[in-house]
Protein backbone atom coordinates (compact mmCIF):
# COMPACT_ATOMS: atom_id res chain seq x y z
CA UNK A 1 0.00 0.00 0.00
CA UNK A 2 2.98 2.50 1.39
CA UNK A 3 4.72 1.50 -1.96
CA UNK A 4 1.79 1.82 -4.07
CA UNK A 5 1.53 5.73 -3.15
CA UNK A 6 5.34 6.13 -3.12
CA UNK A 7 5.47 4.68 -6.42
CA UNK A 8 2.41 6.99 -7.84
CA UNK A 9 3.90 10.30 -6.02
CA UNK A 10 7.27 9.41 -7.90
CA UNK A 11 5.50 9.13 -11.31
CA UNK A 12 3.78 12.21 -10.86
CA UNK A 13 6.64 14.45 -9.37
CA UNK A 14 9.19 13.23 -11.77
CA UNK A 15 6.97 13.16 -14.57
CA UNK A 16 8.38 8.67 -15.51
CA UNK A 17 5.76 6.49 -16.94
CA UNK A 18 6.63 3.58 -14.82
CA UNK A 19 8.11 3.71 -11.30
CA UNK A 20 9.26 0.67 -9.20
CA UNK A 21 10.61 1.59 -5.27
CA UNK A 22 12.86 -0.05 -3.53
CA UNK A 23 14.59 1.06 -0.46
CA UNK A 24 17.88 1.21 -1.59
CA UNK A 25 17.30 3.92 -4.57
CA UNK A 26 18.53 7.14 -4.32
CA UNK A 27 16.31 9.53 -4.49
CA UNK A 28 18.51 12.05 -6.53
CA UNK A 29 18.76 9.04 -9.16
CA UNK A 30 15.66 8.59 -10.04
CA UNK A 31 14.89 10.13 -13.54
CA UNK A 32 14.34 13.40 -13.60
CA UNK A 33 15.38 14.44 -10.50
CA UNK A 34 16.17 18.24 -10.04
CA UNK A 35 16.35 19.92 -6.77
CA UNK A 36 12.78 21.91 -7.07
CA UNK A 37 11.21 17.93 -7.59
CA UNK A 38 12.65 17.00 -4.98
CA UNK A 39 11.35 19.70 -2.23
CA UNK A 40 7.49 19.08 -4.44
CA UNK A 41 8.30 15.36 -4.12
CA UNK A 42 9.07 15.49 -0.30
CA UNK A 43 6.01 17.62 0.22
CA UNK A 44 3.60 15.52 -1.80
CA UNK A 45 5.27 12.44 1.16
CA UNK A 46 4.34 14.72 3.64
CA UNK A 47 0.68 15.40 2.58
CA UNK A 48 0.37 11.73 1.63
CA UNK A 49 1.44 10.61 4.94
CA UNK A 50 0.09 13.45 7.23
CA UNK A 51 3.72 13.96 7.89
CA UNK A 52 6.13 16.90 8.68
CA UNK A 53 9.63 17.08 7.85
CA UNK A 54 11.94 19.97 8.53
CA UNK A 55 13.94 21.46 5.83
CA UNK A 56 16.95 19.84 6.96
CA UNK A 57 15.40 16.50 6.54
CA UNK A 58 14.11 17.04 3.02
CA UNK A 59 18.02 18.25 2.45
CA UNK A 60 19.56 15.47 4.06
CA UNK A 61 17.54 11.87 2.49
CA UNK A 62 19.37 9.88 0.26
CA UNK A 63 17.42 6.56 -0.41
CA UNK A 64 13.60 5.86 -0.32
CA UNK A 65 14.49 3.63 2.53
CA UNK A 66 15.89 6.44 4.68
CA UNK A 67 12.37 8.30 3.59
CA UNK A 68 10.19 5.27 4.96
CA UNK A 69 12.08 5.51 8.19
CA UNK A 70 11.39 9.22 8.49
CA UNK A 71 8.07 9.11 7.75
CA UNK A 72 7.60 6.58 10.38
CA UNK A 73 9.46 8.57 12.54
CA UNK A 74 7.30 10.93 11.84
CA UNK A 75 4.50 9.38 12.94
CA UNK A 76 3.11 8.37 9.78
CA UNK A 77 2.84 4.57 8.73
CA UNK A 78 4.98 3.61 6.36
CA UNK A 79 5.90 -0.43 5.34
CA UNK A 80 7.78 -2.11 2.17
CA UNK A 81 5.76 -4.91 1.08
CA UNK B 1 7.72 29.38 8.74
CA UNK B 2 6.48 29.51 5.33
CA UNK B 3 7.54 32.02 2.76
CA UNK B 4 6.08 33.82 -0.06
CA UNK B 5 7.23 34.98 -3.66
CA UNK B 6 6.12 38.17 -1.91
CA UNK B 7 9.09 37.97 1.23
CA UNK B 8 11.25 37.25 -1.19
CA UNK B 9 10.73 39.90 -3.64
CA UNK B 10 11.04 42.03 -0.77
CA UNK B 11 14.13 41.27 0.57
CA UNK B 12 15.52 41.09 -3.05
CA UNK B 13 14.87 44.54 -3.01
CA UNK B 14 16.51 45.52 0.38
CA UNK B 15 19.77 43.36 -0.71
CA UNK B 16 20.18 45.20 -4.21
CA UNK B 17 21.00 48.74 -3.61
CA UNK B 18 19.26 51.34 -5.89
CA UNK B 19 23.34 52.43 -7.54
CA UNK B 20 24.15 48.70 -8.36
CA UNK B 21 24.46 48.54 -12.15
CA UNK B 22 25.48 44.73 -12.43
CA UNK B 23 24.07 41.68 -9.93
CA UNK B 24 24.86 38.59 -10.28
CA UNK B 25 22.55 36.16 -8.56
CA UNK B 26 23.50 32.58 -6.93
CA UNK B 27 20.69 30.66 -5.53
CA UNK B 28 19.48 27.47 -3.83
CA UNK B 29 16.11 27.08 -4.20
CA UNK B 30 16.65 23.39 -2.62
CA UNK B 31 17.73 25.22 0.61
CA UNK B 32 14.51 27.00 1.29
CA UNK B 33 11.53 25.64 -0.96
CA UNK B 34 10.34 23.80 1.03
CA UNK B 35 9.01 27.14 3.26
CA UNK B 36 7.54 28.06 0.25
CA UNK B 37 3.55 28.02 0.26
CA UNK B 38 2.09 27.76 -1.88
CA UNK B 39 5.04 26.47 -3.91
CA UNK B 40 2.72 26.14 -7.68
CA UNK B 41 4.58 23.77 -10.10
CA UNK B 42 5.38 26.97 -12.05
CA UNK B 43 7.56 28.34 -8.59
CA UNK B 44 10.87 28.65 -10.43
CA UNK B 45 9.58 30.42 -13.37
CA UNK B 46 7.80 32.75 -11.23
CA UNK B 47 10.58 33.23 -8.96
CA UNK B 48 12.24 34.46 -12.10
CA UNK B 49 9.53 36.76 -12.84
CA UNK B 50 10.38 37.97 -9.73
CA UNK B 51 14.00 38.65 -10.05
CA UNK B 52 13.82 39.73 -12.96
CA UNK B 53 11.28 42.75 -12.20
CA UNK B 54 13.45 43.84 -8.95
CA UNK B 55 16.99 43.88 -11.27
CA UNK B 56 14.86 45.83 -14.14
CA UNK B 57 16.04 46.28 -17.48
CA UNK B 58 18.44 48.99 -16.87
CA UNK B 59 20.92 46.42 -14.83
CA UNK B 60 23.23 44.05 -16.02
CA UNK B 61 22.47 41.03 -14.52
CA UNK B 62 24.14 37.47 -14.44
CA UNK B 63 23.46 34.03 -13.21
CA UNK B 64 26.53 31.77 -12.68
CA UNK B 65 25.30 28.35 -15.09
CA UNK B 66 28.78 26.46 -14.29
CA UNK B 67 29.30 22.90 -15.21
CA UNK B 68 32.55 21.71 -13.93
CA UNK B 69 31.90 17.81 -14.01
CA UNK B 70 31.39 16.86 -17.62
CA UNK B 71 33.59 18.78 -19.82
CA UNK B 72 36.91 17.17 -19.22
CA UNK B 73 35.18 13.82 -19.81
CA UNK B 74 32.70 15.14 -22.94
CA UNK B 75 35.24 17.23 -24.10
CA UNK B 76 31.46 19.53 -25.54
CA UNK B 77 30.37 22.45 -24.46
CA UNK B 78 26.47 22.91 -25.84
CA UNK B 79 25.39 26.58 -24.82
CA UNK B 80 22.13 25.54 -24.95
CA UNK B 81 21.92 22.35 -24.10
CA UNK B 82 24.03 21.58 -21.27
CA UNK B 83 22.29 21.67 -18.04
CA UNK B 84 23.95 24.01 -15.27
CA UNK B 85 24.90 22.60 -12.20
CA UNK B 86 23.73 25.69 -9.94
CA UNK B 87 20.27 24.75 -9.67
CA UNK B 88 16.54 24.69 -10.62
CA UNK B 89 16.90 28.83 -11.15
CA UNK B 90 19.65 29.37 -13.72
CA UNK B 91 18.11 26.04 -15.75
CA UNK B 92 14.76 28.26 -15.90
CA UNK B 93 16.64 31.34 -16.95
CA UNK B 94 18.98 29.05 -19.60
CA UNK B 95 15.22 27.54 -20.88
CA UNK B 96 13.45 30.75 -21.03
CA UNK B 97 15.71 31.59 -23.85
CA UNK B 98 16.08 35.31 -22.22
CA UNK B 99 19.93 35.62 -21.66
CA UNK B 100 22.94 34.88 -23.56
CA UNK B 101 25.49 32.29 -21.76
CA UNK B 102 28.85 33.09 -21.83
CA UNK B 103 31.41 30.96 -23.82
CA UNK B 104 33.60 29.12 -20.93
CA UNK B 105 32.42 25.50 -20.72
CA UNK B 106 32.95 25.31 -17.22
CA UNK B 107 32.50 28.62 -15.60
CA UNK B 108 29.83 29.88 -18.01
CA UNK B 109 27.79 32.57 -17.15
CA UNK B 110 23.96 33.25 -18.22
CA UNK B 111 23.98 36.94 -18.87
CA UNK B 112 20.99 39.64 -19.67
CA UNK B 113 20.79 43.30 -19.72
CA UNK B 114 22.82 47.00 -21.27
CA UNK B 115 26.82 45.58 -20.42
CA UNK B 116 26.05 42.10 -21.44
CA UNK B 117 28.37 42.04 -24.17
CA UNK B 118 31.62 43.01 -21.96
CA UNK B 119 30.76 39.80 -19.89
CA UNK B 120 30.08 37.88 -23.13
CA UNK B 121 33.25 39.22 -24.68
CA UNK B 122 35.48 38.54 -21.50
CA UNK B 123 39.02 36.60 -23.04
CA UNK B 124 38.53 34.52 -20.24
CA UNK B 125 42.59 33.54 -20.24
CA UNK B 126 42.26 31.25 -17.32
CA UNK B 127 38.78 31.02 -15.71
CA UNK B 128 39.22 33.33 -12.37
CA UNK B 129 41.46 35.80 -13.78
CA UNK B 130 41.96 39.58 -14.34
CA UNK B 131 40.10 39.18 -17.52
CA UNK B 132 37.58 36.55 -16.66
CA UNK B 133 33.99 37.32 -16.15
CA UNK B 134 34.71 37.14 -12.24
CA UNK B 135 37.40 39.78 -12.97
CA UNK B 136 34.92 41.79 -14.82
CA UNK B 137 32.67 41.12 -11.90
CA UNK B 138 35.16 42.32 -9.42
CA UNK B 139 36.05 45.21 -11.57
CA UNK B 140 32.87 46.77 -11.97
CA UNK B 141 32.08 46.08 -8.36
CA UNK B 142 28.64 43.95 -9.20
CA UNK B 143 26.68 43.20 -6.31
CA UNK B 144 26.39 39.48 -5.63
CA UNK B 145 23.25 38.06 -4.01
CA UNK B 146 22.99 34.38 -2.26
CA UNK B 147 19.10 33.52 -2.44
CA UNK B 148 18.63 30.72 -0.42
CA UNK B 149 21.98 29.30 -0.39
CA UNK B 150 24.74 29.38 2.26
CA UNK B 151 28.03 31.52 1.42
CA UNK B 152 30.86 28.68 1.34
CA UNK B 153 28.56 26.43 -1.13
CA UNK B 154 27.30 29.92 -3.55
CA UNK B 155 30.37 32.37 -3.23
CA UNK B 156 32.30 31.13 -5.86
CA UNK B 157 34.09 34.53 -5.77
CA UNK B 158 36.67 33.32 -2.98
CA UNK B 159 38.64 31.01 -6.04
CA UNK B 160 39.01 34.66 -7.74
CA UNK B 161 41.45 35.59 -4.64
CA UNK B 162 42.94 31.75 -4.87
CA UNK B 163 44.51 33.04 -8.28
CA UNK B 164 45.31 36.14 -7.54
CA UNK B 165 46.98 35.34 -4.21
CA UNK B 166 48.53 32.41 -5.88
CA UNK B 167 46.89 29.52 -3.68
CA UNK B 168 50.55 27.51 -3.52
CA UNK B 169 47.89 23.97 -3.46
CA UNK B 170 46.52 25.18 -6.76
CA UNK B 171 48.04 25.07 -10.54
CA UNK B 172 46.95 26.07 -13.87
CA UNK B 173 45.11 22.72 -16.04
CA UNK B 174 43.68 23.76 -19.36
CA UNK B 175 40.59 21.81 -20.65
CA UNK B 176 39.70 22.20 -24.58
CA UNK B 177 36.67 21.17 -26.31
CA UNK B 178 33.82 21.37 -29.18
CA UNK B 179 31.55 24.27 -28.72
CA UNK B 180 27.92 23.64 -30.07
CA UNK B 181 24.77 25.47 -30.00
CA UNK B 182 22.03 23.27 -29.87
CA UNK B 183 23.77 20.19 -31.13
CA UNK B 184 25.73 22.01 -33.79
CA UNK B 185 29.38 22.35 -33.54
CA UNK B 186 29.66 26.21 -34.01
CA UNK B 187 33.91 26.04 -33.07
CA UNK B 188 35.98 24.93 -30.26
CA UNK B 189 36.31 26.28 -26.45
CA UNK B 190 38.36 25.80 -24.03
CA UNK B 191 39.46 27.06 -20.23
CA UNK B 192 42.20 27.10 -17.76
CA UNK B 193 41.59 26.48 -14.33
CA UNK B 194 43.91 26.59 -11.16
CA UNK B 195 42.81 23.07 -10.23
CA UNK B 196 44.14 21.69 -6.99
CA UNK B 197 45.55 18.16 -6.75
CA UNK B 198 44.11 15.25 -8.80
CA UNK B 199 46.13 12.98 -6.88
CA UNK B 200 45.83 14.05 -3.07
CA UNK B 201 42.52 14.83 -1.54
CA UNK B 202 42.52 18.62 -0.87
CA UNK B 203 39.87 18.74 1.84
CA UNK B 204 38.64 22.37 1.79
CA UNK B 205 35.60 24.54 3.33
CA UNK B 206 35.27 28.03 2.22
CA UNK B 207 33.61 29.37 5.27
CA UNK B 208 35.10 32.54 6.91
CA UNK B 209 35.12 35.80 4.46
CA UNK B 210 32.07 36.35 4.98
CA UNK B 211 32.17 36.69 8.84
CA UNK B 212 34.84 39.32 7.61
CA UNK B 213 32.52 40.78 5.28
CA UNK B 214 29.84 40.85 7.97
CA UNK B 215 32.29 42.02 10.97
CA UNK B 216 32.68 45.22 8.28
CA UNK B 217 29.70 45.87 7.23
CA UNK B 218 30.03 45.74 3.85
CA UNK B 219 26.84 42.79 3.60
CA UNK B 220 23.37 43.89 3.38
CA UNK B 221 21.14 41.02 4.80
CA UNK B 222 17.57 40.98 3.79
CA UNK B 223 16.93 40.27 7.47
CA UNK B 224 14.41 37.41 7.11
CA UNK B 225 15.15 35.07 9.55
CA UNK B 226 13.18 32.28 7.42
CA UNK B 227 15.60 32.78 4.29
CA UNK B 228 19.36 33.31 3.69
CA UNK B 229 19.62 36.33 1.41
CA UNK B 230 22.46 38.42 1.29
CA UNK B 231 24.92 40.81 -0.98
CA UNK B 232 27.90 42.13 -1.21
CA UNK B 233 29.89 43.42 -3.51
CA UNK B 234 32.20 41.36 -5.71
CA UNK B 235 35.13 43.63 -4.96
CA UNK B 236 34.83 43.91 -1.45
CA UNK B 237 34.54 39.76 -1.21
CA UNK B 238 37.69 39.30 -3.27
CA UNK B 239 39.42 42.05 -1.55
CA UNK B 240 38.47 40.64 2.14
CA UNK B 241 39.33 37.04 0.64
CA UNK B 242 43.29 38.10 -0.16
CA UNK B 243 43.16 39.68 3.01
CA UNK B 244 42.89 35.99 4.64
CA UNK B 245 45.07 34.40 2.25
CA UNK B 246 48.01 36.51 2.19
CA UNK B 247 48.16 36.04 6.45
CA UNK B 248 47.34 32.42 5.61
CA UNK B 249 47.45 30.75 2.22
CA UNK B 250 46.30 27.14 3.53
CA UNK B 251 42.97 29.21 5.34
CA UNK B 252 40.51 27.18 3.13
CA UNK B 253 42.29 23.71 3.49
CA UNK B 254 41.37 21.11 6.32
CA UNK B 255 44.48 18.77 5.76
CA UNK B 256 46.70 20.96 6.01
CA UNK B 257 49.40 18.34 6.15
CA UNK B 258 48.78 16.04 3.58
CA UNK B 259 48.40 19.16 1.33
CA UNK B 260 51.76 20.78 2.36
CA UNK B 261 53.27 18.00 1.87
CA UNK B 262 52.06 17.11 -1.69
CA UNK B 263 53.17 20.59 -2.74
CA UNK B 264 56.68 20.49 -1.14
CA UNK B 265 56.77 16.59 -3.05
CA UNK B 266 54.10 15.58 -5.51
CA UNK B 267 53.33 18.99 -7.44
CA UNK B 268 56.19 19.24 -9.73
CA UNK B 269 55.55 15.45 -10.51
CA UNK B 270 52.09 16.35 -11.43
CA UNK B 271 52.13 18.93 -13.45
CA UNK B 272 55.11 17.14 -15.42
CA UNK B 273 52.68 14.03 -15.96
CA UNK B 274 49.76 16.46 -17.36
CA UNK B 275 48.85 15.58 -20.99
CA UNK B 276 49.98 18.17 -23.42
CA UNK B 277 46.38 19.37 -24.25
CA UNK B 278 46.25 19.91 -20.40
CA UNK B 279 49.34 22.41 -20.29
CA UNK B 280 49.19 25.61 -19.84
CA UNK B 281 52.72 27.96 -19.87
CA UNK B 282 51.28 29.45 -16.54
CA UNK B 283 52.53 27.17 -14.91
CA UNK B 284 56.28 28.01 -15.83
CA UNK B 285 56.47 30.77 -12.90
CA UNK B 286 54.84 28.27 -10.62
CA UNK B 287 57.35 25.38 -11.82
CA UNK B 288 60.38 28.35 -11.57
CA UNK B 289 59.27 29.64 -8.13
CA UNK B 290 59.13 25.76 -6.50
CA UNK B 291 62.67 24.96 -8.10
CA UNK B 292 64.24 27.95 -6.88
CA UNK B 293 62.68 27.32 -3.35
CA UNK B 294 64.46 23.65 -3.83
CA UNK B 295 67.75 25.44 -4.70
CA UNK B 296 68.19 27.24 -1.39
CA UNK B 297 67.24 23.94 0.62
Amino acid sequence: MSENVLNEICRETFEVDSFTAKPQTKVREVENWNSFAHIQFMIAIEEAFGVEFSTEEVQEVETLGELGELINARGGSFEWN
Amino acid sequence: MTITLDDIEAGLRRVIDPDDEVVVLHSGIWRFGHSVRPLPKDFVDQLLDRILAVVGPDRTLLFPAYNSADFPRTKSFDLVRDEPETGALTVAVLRRRCAERSRQPMNSYLVMGPDSQTYLDSPSTTAWGDDSVMGLLERAGARFVTLGEVWHESCSYYHRSEEICGSPYRYYKRFEGDLLEDGRVIGSCSETFFVKSLNVHCDDFYAGPELLLRERKLTVDAGDPRLILESARVDDIVKVTCEILEEDPYYFVQNREDVEAWVEDGMLEEIAALAPENQYAGNADIIRRKESIQELR
